[in-house]
């Protein structure tokens, strides 16, 4: 049986103590989180999908870096959500016209947030895609990026707390200020 | 070719390393140092600018000498703030940091404030009393041995 397979089943944690000596035990990582952060990294930067596998690749790369920095108690997932979140914001600059995220995901999003507060109300009076993708994109990173990882990624306020290197009642207030502002745009369309 | 072949080629491609544990220790002492040097002048510009203000506010003495060492007390206290900030990835240490900072800046920079414009005006008092009585006072003690035979 080879080392990959016999790993397999371990948490990201234990497998993160053993990619010093065995480095090849990174690809069960990059495996595992390859779909997730594609889906993150579009969410957030946009872009094609050419420049978003770019971006997936660099966060891996610094990740494989700085596995030693990576201490004991953390989440995996929350410490290499924030090398994300920071290379999602080197994008970001250097692209300043970044290009929309899809249609799909805003959907997605749109539905979401409307299962909260009283948003719901006038997401499905517009019940126009196009319109709530252009007002998704009006909202600034930072609260597009707290919608995205409560919503679509299903983070918790620690763990983005964690991602995001903010304490979790600063957390709260920009989710609450992202569903004012997003609340706000709508009415305004 | 999919992602962990691309990355792997890439890692042997431009032979990248991880950095070592010490590196992190390393940068982390480091950033450690410089804000604890930082600090330290900052606490030495506080505590001069502190007693500096004491000993003229006694002295009714007008400089503006303590809004330098104010300033740069506060400066050094936000540069070492910035490097803690740097320094240390636990956000709750950070922040209680630079409330404290902030505090001892502020108590500071108004303590000088409040101190001088009190000083200014007593002594524009005492001129008035030396004014009208052809009196000419040196110092607050003296003004105030004044004030008791009136």
């Amino acid at each position: 049986m080879s080392i990959i397979a016999e790993f397999e089943n371990k948490t990201d944690e234990k497998l993160v103590e053993l990619i010093p000596r065995h480095k090849e035990l990174f690809g069960v990582l990059i495996h595992r989180f390859e779909g997730k952060l594609t889906r993150y990294v579009r969410r957030i930067g946009g872009g094609n999908k050419e420049s978003v596998e770019d971006v997936v690749q660099n966060i891996f790369i610094k990740a494989y870096v700085n596995i030693n920095s990576f201490h004991k108690g953390q989440k995996f997932s929350s410490w290499l959500y924030g090398i994300a979140h920071n290379e999602c914001i080197d994008y970001w600059r250097r692209n300043k016209k970044h290009t929309n995220i899809s249609l799909d995901e805003n959907t997605e999003l749109a539905s979401v947030l409307a299962t909260d507060e009283d948003i719901e109300e006038d997401l499905f009076r517009k019940e126009e895609q196009e319109q709530v993708r252009k007002i998704l994109d009006q909202l600034p990173l930072k609260f597009k990026e707290v919608l995205v990882l409560r919503y679509l990624e299903d983070k918790d306020y620690q763990e983005i707390s964690d991602i995001l290197k903010k304490p979790v009642s600063t957390v709260g207030t920009l989710l609450h200020r992202a569903k004012s502002q997003l609340k706000q745009l709508i009415k305004n369309t | 070719m999919d992602l962990e072949h691309k990355v792997f080629q890439q890692i042997e491609k431009e032979d990248i390393q991880m950095h070592s544990p010490w590196f992190f220790y390393a940068k982390d002492i480091s950033k450690f140092t410089i804000a604890l040097i930082l600090m330290v002048i900052s606490a030495i510009f506080c505590g001069i600018s502190i007693a500096l203000i004491l000993h003229w506010a006694s002295e009714i003495s007008l400089v503006n000498f303590p809004y330098t060492l104010v300033g740069l007390s506060a400066l050094t206290g936000f540069l070492a703030y910035i490097s803690f900030v740097h320094s240390f990835s636990f956000y709750k240490i950070r922040l209680s940091f630079g409330v404290v900072v902030l505090l001892v800046a502020t108590f500071s920079f108004g303590y000088a404030l409040f101190t001088e414009g009190h000083a200014e005006r007593l002594e524009r008092k005492l001129q008035g009393y030396s004014a009208y009585h052809n009196i000419a006072p040196h110092s607050f003690r003296e003004h105030e041995r004044f004030e008791g035979r009136n």
